[in-house]
């Protein structure tokens, strides 16, 4: 990696002249390939992106603070508003969204139930967790660039809230509009549906902080580039987002010490539990920053259109033919 | 954390028996339970336990109750080795419903002194009431099987105000269709003779409520029918719009029915005129709210003292004024409601127990939560009960719980045993719980002299030297754990290759696993 002093005058240089030449329009692929591509991409493999990310995080004593502080303080905040209810919350306090806009749902419907005073409490969750999401960000890019954290991934991280409170937003409008519009689904595919939102949530709008940080655009070009970097063919994007997924709601909470055991005082191995599982949201977090930057050059400027291959004709024809 | 051995808990800080005593009584002799013992104050009921928690309104509370420690006095799995119904305590006996017959049991030994044949159909709580000086039990019965007509079921199809009851008759009855139906049935607890039974318009399995000289029962279909205690005849009936399951609360003169209708989800209040002096056709609503919609969960009432108390869907406690139906206060807690839990009720306290074992104590008049205690087992078919200063509940893991009503502090737990324990009775000496599980049945509990009282805040309470000192030490193993092989790693790969390049090294990855991938895409 190269470059660090031309990257710290300044935003990334992305937007005059990508690095490399857009790619040239390859041979049609089938349907869904840019969901579940197997064919090369400009994105680094999942593997290598979740070991990269988490080394990002792992070898930075200031990201694993972050993580390791900021747990106890939102449960000191959450008891201090009056929350009653199990640790294992605990395991998603820095998890993406929409993930963590579910969580903070469950936490205000726990706190204050369901009236005008759960759209504060949420309003406020927003709020918080942009900023926190934003300067984490911020920091994690730097530490993908320049191997540090300083100010200035700070500042820059601060510069793009707008664009995390919108992702923030976005996320929170897919959960309630799944909750009013999929129970109309019935309870098995409409539970389908609504988890495939969430990760669709996390799909589309991942990359946004990261895209704004990089290149410094506005929110809505942030928010488009973000989707059009996810259909980037062969990405394997949506297995990323599905894994983080799984692993972030039922395993993680699943598999939390001490349960649903509601309590404020959470066992020494839940705290363990928690902290290192917050460490992880972090990688995943540095994973999504570094397959960013790597295909960044690559992402088009213009929604790609879809060409309408010619059919072959089927054998039925032919023979009439 | 879980009281299971109060005795061996290192943390448990120890009261003397005498302390608890003293506390007791002072707090009775202050008057903070001065309206407490409801269901004694009720003129016509023979025992201290004659109904559904307690009284007719269900305050379930005793102000005399007994007081923890205890220890088990008997067990008595269901005779026919089902289940039971929760039981009533009156003149010595705890009465309890079975799907096969009627027992008597014992309260000293347990033992079942005595049983009535009864012709299946749901188990709900019987009632006693008192006519002329003796005292009359009243149950459901029937239908035999809900699916099918009991072979025993009379062909009368409806209840009128001018019904004849009779005495000795038959199971249940048979609607318009043939479907079989419940009977309301009576009989003397002197010599277990059958007074009088009426068929009702539905499946009934509501229980039975016992006001004065006046039962209430409701059905599956939406009636409500006030039977007189002694003939039987039918006073006056209702219709509400949703089945009823619970048992009717009443309160001055005036019957709380809980109606919940299943399309669409909802579950209706509804306050009914109990006068006696009404024309017959007058409606008898007085009003009817619905607390929430598109739910049909929610617990039993609980009225009197000018408030009906109702647990909610939307995991709202909710006192609705009783005189015309509007909401005094709503309070939130933490999971919903059972349907088969009811809010309980003393002196200026009002109590409530969620499906997740959150026991809760708010003022009955503004409704501020005072205290919580989670007790982190589900409670399904149990309800608080208020024995003098101390608020008893049964978790689905087998414990009988104490808790101190004006600290919130469990003071006192059984063992955990098989099967839950379910609905409470109160007498002055013993408690009487349904047990349910393999060995289904009454368990009884009475004060043990020779018990140790605990003193455990909910765990909810922050205990902040040791969760800090907790999360020290979790701080510790995570920064080193994630830090050093961290470092480590990063020494040996370097920093992340941003370029793009797939064909480069970067964290272990060799140019064949790209490839790999690169092949799959074929020509």
């Amino acid at each position: 990696m190269s470059g660090k002093k031309a990257r710290r005058r300044g935003p990334a240089p992305a937007r005059s002249a990508p690095s490399r030449a857009e790619p040239a329009p390859g041979p049609r692929r089938p349907f869904g390939s840019a969901l579940f591509g197997s064919a090369s991409s400009v994105m680094p493999p999942i593997g290598r992106s979740l070991g990269r990310g988490l080394l990002t995080v792992a070898s930075s004593p200031v990201l694993v603070v972050i993580a390791v502080v900021a747990v106890p303080l939102s449960w000191m905040t959450l008891l201090a508003i009056g929350f009653e209810g199990s640790p294992s919350r605990l395991v998603d306090v820095l998890a993406l969204p929409p993930i963590s806009t579910y969580f903070d749902l469950g936490t205000g419907a726990s706190v204050v139930g369901i009236g005008p005073a759960f759209l504060i409490f949420t309003g406020v969750a927003i709020a918080i967790r942009s900023v926190i999401y934003a300067v984490l960000t911020g920091l994690i890019v730097e530490v993908l660039e320049d191997g540090r954290v300083s100010t200035y991934g700070l500042l820059r991280g601060l510069s793009v809230i707008p664009t995390v409170i919108v992702v923030q937003i976005l996320s929170f409008s897919l959960i309630v509009a799944g909750n009013l519009v999929f129970p109309v689904l019935g309870p098995g595919i409409g539970f389908l549906a609504f988890v495939a939102a969430l990760v669709g949530g996390l799909f589309f709008l991942g990359f946004a902080p990261t895209a704004a940080i990089r290149q410094g655009r506005g929110i809505a070009e942030s928010v488009r580039r973000s989707g059009r970097a996810a259909m980037l063919p062969g990405s394997r994007h949506l297995i990323f987002c599905a894994l983080y997924f799984f692993i972030a709601l039922p395993v993680m909470v699943g598999l939390a010490p001490g349960g649903g055991d509601i309590t404020a005082n959470p066992a020494l191995v839940t705290w363990i539990f928690a902290l290192a599982v917050n460490v992880l949201h972090l990688g995943f977090m540095a994973a999504l920053s570094y397959r960013w930057i790597v295909a960044e050059p690559s992402v088009p400027e213009a929604p790609v259109k879809r060409r309408q291959p010619a059919r072959e004709p089927s054998a039925r024809a032919r023979g009439r033919r | 954390m879980r009281p299971r051995h109060p005795e061996g808990h290192l943390s448990a800080k120890t009261i003397h028996l005498s302390t608890r005593t003293a506390l007791a009584v002072a707090l009775t002799v202050l008057g903070l339970g001065s309206t407490v013992g409801l269901a004694n104050a009720q003129e016509g009921q023979p025992s201290s336990w004659p109904q559904y928690q307690g009284g007719p309104g269900h305050a379930g509370s005793l102000e005399d109750g007994p007081q923890p420690p205890f220890r088990e006095r008997w067990r008595r799995p269901a005779p026919a080795g089902e289940s039971l119904s929760p039981a009533i305590l009156v003149d010595g006996l705890a009465v309890t419903v079975g799907s096969e017959a009627v027992y008597g049991v014992d309260l000293g030994t347990g033992t079942v002194l005595w049983e009535l044949p009864r012709a299946g159909g749901p188990l709900s709580t019987p009632a006693a009431g008192s006519v002329g000086g003796s005292t009359v039990v009243l149950y459901l019965e029937g239908p035999q099987d809900e699916a099918e007509p009991s072979p025993s079921a009379s062909a009368t199809t409806s209840v009128s105000t001018s019904g004849s009851p009779s005495p000795g008759g038959e199971a249940g009855g048979l609607g318009e269709g043939g479907e079989a139906l419940s009977s309301l049935v009576a009989v003397s607890l002197e010599n277990r003779t059958e007074l009088w039974r009426i068929p009702l318009e539905g499946v009934a399995r509501s229980g039975v409520t016992i006001d004065g000289t006046i039962a209430y029962v409701g059905d599956q279909d939406g009636h409500v029918v006030a039977v007189a205690l002694s003939d039987g005849s039918v006073i006056w009936s209702a219709e509400v719009p949703g089945r009823v399951d619970v048992p009717v609360a009443v309160s001055g003169d005036t019957a709380y029915v809980v109606a919940r209708d299943a399309d669409p989800p909802s579950v209706a209040i509804v306050a009914l005129d109990t006068s006696t002096q009404l024309d017959e056709g007058t409606d008898r609503e007085r009003w009817k709210v619905f607390p929430q919609a598109t739910s049909t969960v929610g617990s039993a009432l609980a009225a009197g003292e000018g408030f009906v108390l109702v647990g909610s869907a939307d995991r709202l406690l909710r006192s609705i004024a009783a005189e015309d139906g509007t909401e005094r206060w709503a309070s939130l807690v933490l999971s919903f409601f059972s349907p088969a839990t009811a809010p309980a009720f003393a002196g200026d306290a009002v109590y409530g127990v969620d499906l997740s074992g959150g026991l809760y104590r708010f003022d009955a008049a503004e409704g501020h939560r005072e205290w919580s205690h989670q007790l982190n087992e589900v409670v399904f078919r149990s309800a608080p009960v208020v024995s003098g200063p101390t608020v008893l509940l049964g978790l689905s893991d087998g414990r009988l719980v104490a808790i101190d009503a004006a600290s919130g502090h469990l003071v006192w737990g059984s063992e955990a045993t098989p099967g839950l324990v379910g609905t409470i009775a109160l007498g002055p000496d013993i408690v009487v719980a349904v047990k349910g599980g393999k060995d289904a049945g009454l368990i009884a509990f009475e004060p043990d002299p020779q018990g140790t009282l605990v003193d455990l805040p909910s765990p909810t309470e922050l205990d902040a030297r040791t969760t800090l000192s907790r999360y020290a030490v979790a701080a510790a193993v995570v920064v080193v754990g994630a830090l050093v092989p961290g470092m480590l790693l990063r020494r040996r790969f370097g920093p992340a290759d941003l370029s793009g390049d797939i064909d480069g090294e970067d964290l272990g990855e060799t140019e064949d696993e790209d490839s790999a991938e690169t092949d799959e895409e074929g020509p």
